[in-house]
């Protein structure tokens, strides 16, 4: 059963269409990831849940009410800022109860929410700071909190993770995904990341130009794009045309040395350059015309003929005229 | 000079003279008159020390001091309550024309003199004003209960017009500067307008509120014009009193002991406010 559904939402804002009749179904529980290039309307969509952003036609419902027409603060949903958002007139502890305090909870069962969730986000020495002695990481982790001490139906993600650094990002997307896991919160997160949306979610909304183009579970989308314009976003850099179809597969799934693999595809050409990737050389070669890319065990001289081999199963077939759409 | 003493005017040279005429003109305008008639407020004809003054001015003016201290907090109640309400609506108002038709009206007050501002008032307050006049005209007032406003009402009223506008361009730039997402958040964790403007945008630009609200009672403590239009008799502002003592009596001993209170307040206000935000400052 579908937790959140939007329902041929259009937003437009002038002239410009943001969201183009856009049907989408979260199921409960689900992790969805709406995954895109800047601009593609994936931020507008999740506001549009939250309620920042009006509908020019469609409808969305959590469960069978249709909160639509609903101001912000009537919606239940719960979201989390890229920029943390936290209230800096405010302690950890009073950012944690806030809500609480909007909701009517009396002082003692707020305390003892506010103590139990700085507890499960393992911060729980932090009650009485300020907001401004956080670290980055600290703040996201409040922020979150904030957001599920209401216990939401739906919990809706903008970036949470985009201003943080590296070694942190992947700390916190682990335990993003163990507290949805353990919660069964139904969340819908916005990235423009990739790599986080294929190990966070296991539905991705992939959108382009104010649509949804696919939506599919992570490896499906890896594997199997929908078009290849999906497929260049997710990473696809080799493009081969054969006959009415175009070929594409990734380097780091092609091979490339002075001899052929047995493989679905196999060419030869010469050596452009070769540059260490870490573990592995990435290795440019020029095909007749085009331009290719493999990975190789070792580095090859620039002009010496060499051999590049694409297993069948990395090889995704586009139509010419899917192309053209 | 010595080598080291030109090396110390090369390096300094500049910078002093860029800040010498804001310095003198600070000095000779501001903090000598200021230091003078405070002085002066103390020192009998022969020049000793004396208190009499101060009493003087106590024993004539102790009601309008009193008055003058509640007109200006009631003004500033008003214009508190009247910013807020103005400078929230343009931050978190939901209707785009209401929004653009009130940021482009509010500000129009903030060019018009003093002078005027009280010659308007007084023909729109008196018995016989506009107001009275609309009132009655729609049947909500009986000409028997009409009642001239030209007391500590229209001052109230004519100063919370003049400043209502400053504090709200002040309050309203603070608000729009906010990390729109901290309202966000609050509305979207269930805070309806209200209640955010109270409880997430207002502690965020308290200390923009205190500022204006602080340059506006050193304004009302200091506008003649306002008093000497819309008040005929006593009691009145302390301004009014002031120019009295010195245009008619030639009295400046009394004039600058009654000026004393003056600073006194605004000083007293400034000290509340510079708690307020250190205090804040050390919290963060």
């Amino acid at each position: 059963m579908a937790a959140l559904e939007l329902e041929n939402v259009s937003i437009r804002i002038g002239q410009a269409r943001i969201l183009n009749d856009v049907s989408l179904q979260v199921p409960a529980g689900s992790f969805t990831c709406l995954l895109g290039p800047s601009g593609c309307g994936k931020t507008t969509l999740l506001r549009s849940v939250a309620g920042f952003a009006p509908l020019s036609a469609g409808d969305i419902r959590i469960g069978d009410r249709s909160i639509a027409g609903l101001p912000p603060e009537r919606r239940e949903t719960a979201m989390v800022f890229q920029s943390y958002a936290l209230w800096p007139h405010m302690n950890v502890g009073e950012n944690l109860a806030y809500p609480l305090k909007l909701r009517g909870v009396s002082r003692g069962e707020r305390e003892r929410r506010v103590a139990a969730m700085l507890e499960r986000l393992d911060l729980a020495h932090c009650a009485k700071r300020p907001i401004g002695a956080l670290s980055g990481g600290q703040r996201q982790r409040i922020a979150l909190g904030r957001a599920l001490i209401i216990d939401p139906p739906i919990l809706l993600l903008d970036e949470p993770l985009s201003n943080l650094d590296a070694a942190i990002r992947r700390t916190l997307r682990t335990e993003l995904r163990d507290l949805q896991r353990r919660l069964g919160i139904t969340t819908l997160m916005v990235t423009h990341d990739q790599e986080e949306a294929l190990s966070l979610a296991d539905r991705i909304v992939l959108m382009r130009d104010g649509r949804i183009i696919q939506v599919a579970d992570p490896e499906t989308l890896y594997t199997a794009p929908a078009d290849l314009d999906t497929a260049r976003f997710l990473g696809v850099d080799n493009l081969v045309p054969e006959g009415g179809a175009t070929l594409a597969f990734r380097s780091t799934q092609a091979h490339a040395g002075p001899r052929a693999l047995h493989a679905g595809l196999r060419r030869q050409g010469r050596v452009i350059d070769s540059t260490y990737a870490g573990g592995a050389w990435r290795i440019r070669l020029a095909v007749a015309e085009l331009e290719l890319t493999a990975m190789g065990e070792a580095s090859l001289a620039a002009g010496t003929p060499a051999w590049i081999s694409v297993p069948d199963h990395a090889l995704m077939r586009f139509d010419a005229h899917r192309d053209a759409a | 000079m010595t080598p080291n003493a030109i090396a110390i005017l090369r390096r300094h040279g500049p910078g002093l003279l860029l800040v010498l005429p804001a310095l003198a003109a600070i000095g000779f305008l501001y903090a000598y008159p200021l230091l003078r008639s405070v002085i002066f407020a103390f020192l009998d004809t022969q020049g000793g020390v004396t208190l009499a003054h101060v009493s003087r001015a106590l024993a004539f003016y102790g009601r309008d001091i009193l008055f003058s201290i509640g007109v200006a907090l009631a003004s500033l109640a008003l214009i508190a309550v009247v910013s807020i309400t103005i400078a929230g609506y343009l931050t978190l108002g939901a209707t785009p024309w209401a929004v653009a038709l009130l940021r482009w009206l509010y500000r129009w007050p903030l060019f018009i003199p003093f002078i005027v501002a009280a010659q308007t008032a007084r023909s729109f307050l008196s018995r016989n004003g506009l107001m009275n006049s609309v009132l009655m005209e729609l049947g909500l007032l009986s000409p028997a209960a009409a009642q001239s406003l030209l007391d500590w009402r229209g001052l109230i009223l004519t100063f919370a017009w003049k400043q209502v506008p400053f504090v709200t361009l002040l309050l309203a730039g603070a608000m729009a500067s906010l990390d729109r997402a901290t309202i966000e958040a609050a509305r979207n964790l269930g805070a309806g307008r209200l209640r955010c403007l109270l409880g997430i945008v207002l502690p965020q630009v308290r200390p923009n509120l205190l500022v204006g609200l602080i340059l506006s009672l050193v304004v009302i403590m200091s506008v003649l014009s306002v008093p000497m239009m819309i008040v005929a008799g006593n009691p009145t502002m302390m301004t009014a009193m002031m120019a009295h003592r010195v245009t008619y009596y030639g009295d400046y001993a009394v004039a600058n002991a009654l000026g004393l209170f003056s600073y006194l307040l605004t000083a007293f206000a400034a000290w509340l406010y510079l708690r307020t935000t250190l205090a804040r400052e050390v919290r963060r």
